[in-house]
């Protein structure tokens, strides 16, 4: 769906809108920018972001968080008291820390053209762990191809 | 014509975006960014029935420009509208 007049919004601005909603208590459809998080989500794919509400953040989830002035869409890879590192599924060796509160909503959804996809689904969640593991190997593959 | 109900114009900064609030799911992917005078007429035909010439009436009567001008600026923006299922057009004109 190649639209000549689909503008971008610059991120500060559209996630002013979206994090109002998302206070409100509202789910959010957001379009996916940047490769960062491939190849389990994909630039122009449409996620729902859905509040934290009682939800328990574990391992393996895809979360909407504030790091370092910017907002991240990108995967818990590690818990460790209140501090949780977050990681792109496409990058090979950046991690954030970021603190719970910095967490402003869950990935809970991906929209395919003719399916829903449960993101928080636990295999799916260890499928990404497993991804971000084996970090050392996509470093080398990357280098050799 | 008239603007669709649901769709709510919000102002960030210096931009104005259409966003289409849903039930309990706001859809984020596929807003409209309205430069500021495409803004300032989405507000005043908000809610009301109106035709092209209400328009074209509207432009002339803020903004200096021509007849001619505003009539070929409100043709694009009503066609930029429509295409982008912003209108309802269960009433003609």
């Amino acid at each position: 769906m190649q639209d000549k007049n689909r503008m971008t919004i610059p991120n500060k601005v559209l996630f002013e809108h979206v994090l109002e909603y998302i206070r409100l208590g509202k789910s959010v459809v957001i379009g996916v920018k940047g490769n960062s998080m491939k190849p389990f989500l994909r630039e122009a794919d449409r996620v729902v972001l859905e509040p934290l509400g009682n939800r328990h953040i574990k391992k393996g989830l895809v979360v909407l968080a504030y790091w370092e002035g910017q907002i991240v869409l990108h995967r818990v890879v590690k818990i460790e008291g209140d501090s949780l590192y977050l990681a792109g599924d496409g990058n090979v060796a950046q991690r954030e820390r970021v603190r719970k509160e910095d967490i402003l909503a869950i990935a809970a959804r991906l929209l395919d053209a003719d399916r829903e996809v449960d993101l928080t689904e636990n295999w799916r969640c260890y499928l990404g762990l497993f991804w971000y593991r084996v970090r050392p190997l996509r470093r080398i593959v990357m280098k050799v191809f | 014509m008239k603007l669709k109900e649901d769709l709510i114009l919000r102002r960030v900064g210096v931009d104005y975006v259409i966003v289409d609030p849903g039930q309990d799911m706001v859809d984020m992917s596929k807003v409209f960014t309205l430069n500021e005078t495409a803004a300032w007429l989405w507000g005043e035909l908000k809610g009301k029935e109106f035709t092209k010439d209400t328009v074209v009436e509207l432009l002339c009567s803020q903004y200096e420009v021509t007849i001619e001008q505003a009539q070929v600026d409100v043709k694009t923006l009503l066609d930029t509208f429509a295409r982008n299922g912003m209108l309802d057009e269960s009433a003609n004109d």
